[in-house]
């Protein structure tokens, strides 16, 4: 069984699980499997799980029965991951955990951070980190949803030496990419299953569904738990579409301060150009001295 | 017209915290500040006492700021609509605070920002408005005004 109670001290942040790490795979070459778990979702956590064995282990690894991770069902997979934890002696395994709060306040931030980059500097972050802990890494795989040739050449960069493939379902090609694509659906799942809401919402069923905007227990969800001002409790990706527009439809209208830069943007490019020949409109109003305009002090006369 | 504060409303109105965000909110009322809001508030890992929070899936960065001395911010409420243009109005306080926090989207606090700036025209204003005894010397009447 997974314990995740270090995530679950404060679900807003980040958090790191790892495996013991034994001494054959600090001594013997290693390849390390790389995947994600819960993507796509409107909800929770998006989960990277890494697992690594030695090269010389390949044959043994390979019969563990590791299959596609979305093949199996719920109660398979916490098997696999309990037999995984029986065999550290050939494998280790990490999970990164992205809070849905870092998703959200990432991706709408000034200068958006897409989920693209966002992943492939999750998937770097623990390919490092099994470096500093001593892992022998050689060969990684990694799935992605995205362009498997860029983003090979990306990790090649990064890793000169060490042999990086890069696939589109690589989950269900390389038993390690499956291995770690176990570890990753298992925390995903744990985290969504044991979720408490810090703005103390108590739900009658905590089934929330898939994720996905069409499974009608997500929408049921976020039918529920909608909050006028604030939106959606913590547990929302505010950066879906999905989350956007319920928030659109049925919310309190919030303007922000860089709200302008797309409209201005947008206008710039409707310029006329008699606008250059225009005289200033200079009606003679006495201006306030610009240590009051820059600093938005007005005179108040009435409220 | 003329508008009145009812001074003995704000002996009574409640000390409340108080939040100035970087975004216009359309709406007036009752709004779960504590549940979706202060459970929010970390305190920054980076620098400084800063503080880090979201909003709607935004990220903000804020910074306390402790009124000038003298002075006391009020929530007002008006309780009687008037009726025409012209009659007197009055308002009661509701709430008041003594300092606040606020916040930015997504960047630092620093002294440059526009809310701190604008606190320091309390400082130039009493160093302006202050009666100037005859007996002071040059120097000290073109003392330095103090930033913040």
């Amino acid at each position: 069984m997974l314990n995740q109670s270090k995530y679950e001290n404060n679900r807003s942040k980040n958090c790191l699980l790892e495996s013991p790490i034994c001494e054959r795979l600090q001594a013997e070459p290693c390849w390390l499997g790389i995947d994600e778990a819960g993507r796509g979702p409107v909800l929770g956590p998006m989960v990277y799980g890494i697992c690594f064995s030695p090269l010389a282990d390949k044959d043994k690894f390979s019969k563990m029965k590791f299959a596609d991770s979305k093949t199996l069902t719920e109660e398979q997979r916490d098997n696999v991951f309990g037999t995984m934890n029986e065999s550290l002696d050939m494998l280790g395994w990490m999970v990164e955990i992205l809070s849905p709060v870092y998703i959200s306040t990432s991706m709408l931030r000034r200068e958006k951070y897409n989920l693209n980059a966002l992943s492939h500097d999750c998937a770097i972050g623990l390919i490092n980190t099994a470096l500093e802990r001593g892992v022998n890494v050689t060969e990684v795989y990694v799935d992605t949803v995205g362009d498997p040739v860029k983003y090979q050449a990306k990790l090649k960069e990064l890793f000169p030496s060490i042999d990086v493939t890069v696939a589109k379902k690589a989950d269900s090609l390389y038993p390690i990419v499956s291995a770690a694509s176990i570890c990753a659906k298992v925390s995903r799942d744990h985290a969504v299953k044991n979720w408490e809401f810090m703005e103390g919402i108590i739900l009658k069923e905590s089934d929330y569904g898939s994720g996905y905007p069409g499974d009608p227990k997500t929408k049921k969800f976020l039918e529920n738990s909608f909050d006028k001002v604030f939106g959606f409790p913590s547990f929302v990706r505010f950066s879906w579409s999905t989350a956007s527009l319920i928030i659109e439809k049925n919310g309190v209208a919030v303007k922000w301060e860089d709200d302008e830069d797309e409209a201005d943007a947008a206008s710039q490019g409707n310029t006329v150009l008699s606008q250059y020949f225009k005289s200033k409109d200079d009606k003679g109003e006495q201006t306030r001295h610009r240590f009051f305009t820059h600093r938005q002090l007005n005179h108040v006369t009435s409220f | 017209m003329a508008i009145f504060i009812d001074t003995k409303s704000v002996q009574k109105a409640v000390t409340d915290s108080c939040h100035f965000v970087p975004c216009e909110i359309d709406f007036n009322g009752e709004a779960k500040v504590e549940d979706f809001f202060c459970k929010t508030i970390t305190p920054s890992a980076t620098d400084g006492d800063d503080m880090t929070a979201f909003f709607r899936g935004r990220p903000l960065n804020g910074s306390e700021i402790t009124l000038p001395d003298g002075y006391t911010g009020l929530v007002l409420r008006e309780p009687h609509k008037r009726s025409t243009e012209d009659e007197d109005r009055t308002l009661t306080a509701t709430h008041k605070f003594n300092n606040f926090t606020y916040w930015n989207l997504d960047k630092q606090t620093t002294p440059d920002d526009l809310i701190q700036k604008a606190l320091q025209w309390v400082d130039i204003s009493s160093a302006l408005h202050k009666p100037v005894s005859l007996e002071s010397s040059p120097e000290s009447s073109q003392g330095s005004v103090k930033g913040q």
